[in-house]
């Protein structure tokens, strides 16, 4: 007989069949996160396709996600950004929008490396801080 | 009484900790944690696009890679800005997975937590 450790959320019942209804169940794998870190890049002016590696030590091609974030500057709007998206500074309706200049292209790995890459269209030297979450073998 | 189960990474104290981020595994039924369940996964090779049936009558968290060159992976949103143009889409029925410029291998988790 299967041995279940299992919590259901509140207001649901453990004896439920919706995964949903749990925030816990020992019959579904859940993506463990292996390590997690920061790691802060320059993006040279006027450059695309700039890439970035990070050592991750394992045995395995990994899973990965990555958040990034311009090193805050006074009077620049600070958010996070994801690949494949520019860092939009400045949305309108009507007028749409324009970025800072700075786009993560993407996230990948290898065998050996967790790699970023990023365009910089700004006449400026680029910080760039990047966390990064390592998961389950891809 | 709410349910609890705690493991603490090594060098934290499950008892006193409170910080998610220093547990191996934190439930306590009344945040989720977004430990995400994961349902399947698998690879395949897309020429143009392919269809993955999930049925699960909702839209899933799923999440994409394709293999861009030999043994380097990246992971694939719904919009895409590469030259083949590799994205995906979720629905309750289905995942679908595109790239209409070339022919390449995809990973694909499907998760059962429901997105919508």
């Amino acid at each position: 007989m299967e041995q279940v450790v299992k919590v259901a959320k509140i207001g649901k019942s453990a004896n439920s069949v919706d995964p949903n209804d749990f925030i816990f169940h020992s019959s579904y794998n859940t993506f463990k996160i292996i390590l997690e870190g920061t790691k802060t890049v320059t993006l040279n002016d006027l450059t695309s396709n700039q890439t970035f590696t990070q050592a991750h030590n394992l045995s395995f091609i990994p899973t990965v996600s990555a958040f990034a974030i311009e090193t805050p500057i006074t009077g620049k709007i600070n958010q996070v950004f994801l690949p494949n998206a520019v860092n939009i500074n400045l949305f309108g309706v009507k007028l749409g929008w324009t970025s800072t200049g700075v786009k993560f292209n993407y996230v990948a790995s290898d065998i050996n490396n967790i790699i970023f890459n990023f365009d910089n269209d700004t006449a400026d030297f680029i910080d760039v801080d990047i966390r990064y979450f390592v998961l389950e073998g891809i | 009484m709410a349910q609890i189960i705690k493991v603490a990474l090594p060098g934290y104290n499950a008892s006193t900790d409170t910080d998610p981020n220093h547990f191996a595994l934190y439930v306590d039924q009344s945040v989720d944690y977004i430990l995400i369940k994961e349902k399947v996964t698998a690879q395949v090779s897309v020429t143009n696009s392919q269809t993955i049936a999930h049925n699960l009558g909702y839209v899933p968290f799923c999440l994409v890679f394709v293999e861009t060159s030999s043994g380097v992976w990246r992971k694939v949103f719904s919009r895409s800005i590469d030259s083949y143009a590799a994205y995906f889409t979720v629905d309750d029925t289905n995942l679908n997975l595109y790239c209409p410029s070339a022919t390449k291998n995809f990973i694909y988790h499907i998760f059962y937590d429901n997105i919508t």
